[in-house]
């Protein structure tokens, strides 16, 4: 099996200006309110009623659910694009964001396109086993603008030596 | 201020990572145990968004209003939160600045730590809230 499929590849074989367009979602409203009744509990991300003659002039994602639906398309990409091994080497915990800014609000029927590219690795290495790389991610609405950017540091296992 | 505690049960941490976060060490207990980790826990974003929520609801109690998180600076977390821990929040207010990407809100900068059992810090979150203005 290749090396450099993306999911054989160690630390060390990860480049820094690697870049993917790695998945799009659209949101509905059943999972906006689904996600905000336990984790954004305001009118604004779960009553369309309401929300309608709030600020936003209808329901509005909670940006914490914008940010985890990138985890979710970054965990798809690697299972369903990517080849290689399954043995926990690319499933490196996330261990700090940096920079993290949400632009616009997302409303139901938004398709948000999430992109990544790995801008830094660093020297740190932790547990004898796991390097450090950080990488800048972004999400863009359907009309092409910004709603969501962070830096986010994640561990990847370092090739034995 | 601290905010109240709540925990995360068994089937909330596995329906999150169902929808968000399909990894094995959040859904699998075997996984769990054989991982970095050691043993089933959370998303690292699933204890972020329930710590926004507590915030929000001791910031509200306190009269500050808060609209929205509109940013995180920084967010570091420590430890995993494993099934039925309590997490609670520590919370501090920093700058106050005018102007917000949600219209008529200022931007309230808010430091957190996460606490887990025994007042263990799971997670450190600098975190920017909209704010009313004038509230």
């Amino acid at each position: 099996m290749s090396n450099l499929y993306l999911r054989n590849r160690w630390f060390e074989d990860l480049p820094v200006g690697e870049f993917h367009v790695f998945g799009s979602h659209t949101f509905s409203e059943l999972e906006m309110v689904a996600f905000a009744r336990r984790y954004a509990q305001a009118p604004e991300f779960t009553d369309p009623d309401a929300a309608r003659t709030l600020r936003w002039g209808g329901l509005v994602a909670a940006p914490w659910q914008v940010c985890a639906m990138w985890m979710r398309k970054m965990v798809d990409y690697m299972e369903v694009y990517a080849q290689g091994v399954n043995d926990g080497r690319r499933n490196g915990a996330g261990i700090s964001v940096q920079a993290m800014e949400w632009f616009e609000p997302v409303r139901p029927g938004h398709t948000i396109t999430y992109t990544y590219e790995i801008v830094d690795k660093s020297n740190k290495v932790i547990r004898d086993k796991w390097g450090v790389i950080r990488s800048r991610n972004e999400a863009f609405n359907q009309n092409g603008s910004k709603v969501l950017s962070f830096e986010i540091d994640i561990l990847a296992e370092r090739a034995p030596t | 201020m601290n905010s109240q505690a709540r925990s995360l049960s068994h089937q909330e941490i596995i329906e999150f990572a169902q929808a968000f976060d399909p990894q094995p060490y959040h859904l699998d207990s075997a996984a769990g145990d054989a991982s970095i980790f050691g043993g089933l826990c959370a998303s690292g974003w699933q204890v972020a968004a329930l710590a926004t929520q507590l915030v929000t609801e001791a910031l509200t109690a306190e009269g500050v209003c808060p609209v929205m998180l509109t940013g995180v600076p920084s967010l570091t977390w420590r430890k995993p939160t494993f099934v039925g821990q309590s997490i609670s929040t520590g919370i501090t207010l920093g700058d106050r600045k005018s102007g917000s990407m949600v219209p008529g809100c200022d931007s309230q900068t808010v430091t957190i730590s996460v606490f887990g059992p025994d007042e263990s810090l799971v997670a450190e979150i600098t975190a920017i809230f909209a704010v009313e203005s004038g509230a």
